[in-house]
């Protein structure tokens, strides 16, 4: 039974839904709101609806995005022969921040796992096959995580990719820049000698 | 490295109790059902972070209470350190070294290696492959973080390719995708292969070396790694292994599991040419069963450049004298625990001994 009234007790119900938050942090923030003045509570709500109001997925590549194409795939800055395959829309903030990539994206939305009953088609790979066969695409590459299913998700595409005729990559793994070699564990260290290079 | 002192809360019977590890052998002994193995069991589960008796840590809490820990002060490199596991019911179990937290379990596994010797290591020979593959996982896992992490992998890919599998039987997937997973299980399990071929090798010519001092040479080993076909016809790595599994598709599907890979593989050990599971007489699996865990010790010693610990489980009474004493000139200055319900044989055995004695729960340290 709730100690609190229904409406804190939703409150708390609702935030501790979101990943990443337990009882008590829920009730922390449940308690933050109830201390705010009206009008920023108000204004907290109003972004939450705003963003999910204006937020859709871009019809081409599938990110998160306030306009349909999405402010990469309306470009003409951007190079439009290189589509980067990512996993989901956080991992193209982090490609972003590279601010050397200066192509385009594809975002899959998960990744091939059968453990979690998720297959080619309950993730966004239709529509990459359909964008390479239709424009003049150079390179797709695979930036899927090195994990199990997103090597085989980076697999199965370039068994579908590689046919069309287009050069498919994969992103190296190994060593984080600026990082010390004597701080590397074992695995990342051996990966980055199996990917070494000619210089 | 050498132990130096155990630390037990809630453990098994152990209320809160320690026990001071002498320099070479240290011997538990107390009647049946005091305690003895337990201490065993808290050393194999700092070592290896699993318990050698079982899966479930809710096992290992004393009854009545909810948690328990094992701390271990050792001596490695020169200095004092220690490694602790503390256990919650219904959570998971934790790790430290030195103080730090560590957030894999796999962290623990080479910091303070040990080699298992129990009643039940005569099921490395006369058990079922997996018993076999299980021995080499141990191995391979604690001298080599790169086939521990492909082994997690692999598993992880077999169990989405026997779904994939399961879904084909009943015409719910394409077998477009179990090419992938195909690819997959052939290029990660081929690295388990090599890997587990290469150890079966090394085994092979310690345990011949070990063999000789028990049998004064009549008795020859050979291991044989028996995986998807004779090693030696392997031509094309992975390709190799792809090719067989596609071959067999339509077995898998029917089926519904994967069935070529090193999870299906085994270490034939054979004894004058002929299979030790089926030929050899309990006295001789013994034998074996000993020289393989006297050469997984030594391989470990080598390959991790430091001491490896030995437990001993109550298997003295299994030999005969003359291996006892072989055995226990070959351990010579490795550090041991042993157990056993009569101390007062090897008093003249050892000399450098010190004797710690269990009796319901309860650490009792005599000076000899």
């Amino acid at each position: 039974m709730s100690m609190y009234v229904a409406p804190v007790a939703k409150l708390i119900d609702e935030f501790e839904k979101l990943p990443g938050i337990g009882h008590k942090t829920a009730q922390r923030l449940a308690f933050h709101i109830l201390n705010m003045p009206a009008e920023k509570a108000i204004g907290f709500a109003k972004a939450i609806v705003e963003a999910k109001r204006t937020v859709k997925y871009c019809s081409v590549c599938g990110d998160l995005t306030d306009i349909d194409p999405c402010r990469v795939c309306g470009s003409d800055k951007r190079d439009r022969s290189v589509i980067c395959v990512v996993e989901n829309p956080r991992d193209v903030v982090a490609m972003e921040k590279v601010r050397e990539y200066n192509g385009l994206y594809h975002v899959l939305h998960g990744v091939i796992s059968p453990m979690e009953g998720i297959g080619p088609n309950d993730i966004n790979i239709k529509s990459l096959i359909k964008r390479i066969s239709e424009a003049e695409i150079s390179e797709v590459i695979l930036a899927t995580n090195p994990d199990v299913e997103g090597e085989a998700t980076a697999m199965y595409l370039a068994k579908l990719i590689k046919p069309m005729g287009v050069r498919t990559t994969r992103i190296a793994h190994g060593l984080p820049v600026g990082g010390d070699l004597e701080y590397a564990d074992e695995v990342t260290l051996l990966k980055s000698l199996e990917g070494r290079r000619e210089i | 490295m050498r132990i130096k002192r155990l630390y037990l809360r809630n453990f098994r019977n152990y209320s809160e109790d320690s026990i001071d590890f002498a320099y070479n052998t240290s011997l538990i002994y107390g009647d049946n059902a005091q305690g003895k193995t337990n201490i065993i069991e808290a050393l194999f589960m700092i070592s290896t972070g699993k318990s050698h008796r079982t899966n479930n840590l809710n096992e290992l809490v004393k009854h009545g209470e909810n948690y328990f820990r094992i701390l271990l002060d050792f001596e490695d490199n020169g200095y004092d350190q220690n490694i602790e596991i503390k256990y919650v019911k219904g959570k998971r179990k934790e790790l430290f070294i030195n103080g730090v937290k560590k957030d894999r379990i796999s962290d623990m596994l080479g910091v303070v290696p040990s080699v298992l010797f129990s009643p039940e290591s005569i099921l490395y020979i006369k058990g079922s492959p997996g018993e076999r593959r299980r021995i080499m996982d141990i191995v391979l896992c604690q001298v080599n973080k790169d086939y521990l992490i492909n082994l997690q992998r692999y598993n992880r890919i077999i169990k989405n390719k026997n779904i994939v599998l399961k879904q084909l039987q009943v015409g719910r997937n394409e077998k477009e995708q179990l090419d992938i997973w195909d690819e997959e299980a052939a290029l990660t399990g081929f690295k388990i292969i090599k890997e587990r071929h290469i150890l079966a090798e090394e085994l092979e010519n310690r345990m011949n070396e070990i063999m000789e001092g028990i049998s004064e040479g009549r008795e020859r080993i050979k291991i044989q790694y028996k995986t998807f076909k004779e090693i030696d016809k392997i031509q094309n790595g992975y390709k190799d292994l792809l090719e067989t599994i596609t071959n067999n598709r339509e077995k898998e599907i029917e089926t519904g599991i994967s069935m070529y890979g090193p999870h299906r593989d085994d270490m034939e050990i054979l004894l004058n040419g002929k299979s030790a599971r089926t030929y050899c007489s309990q006295g001789q699996q013994r034998s074996i069963a000993l020289s393989l865990c006297v050469a997984v010790m030594g391989l470990m010693e080598e390959k991790l450049g430091k001491k490896t610990l030995l437990l001993f489980d109550d298997v003295m009474s299994e030999l005969d004298e003359k291996r006892q004493k072989f055995l226990l000139e070959l351990i010579g200055n490795s550090q041991t625990v042993i157990t056993t319900t009569e101390k007062t044989k090897y008093n003249a055995l050892l000399n450098n001994i010190s004797f710690i004695k269990v009796c319901s729960g309860k650490i009792i340290k005599e000076k000899e």
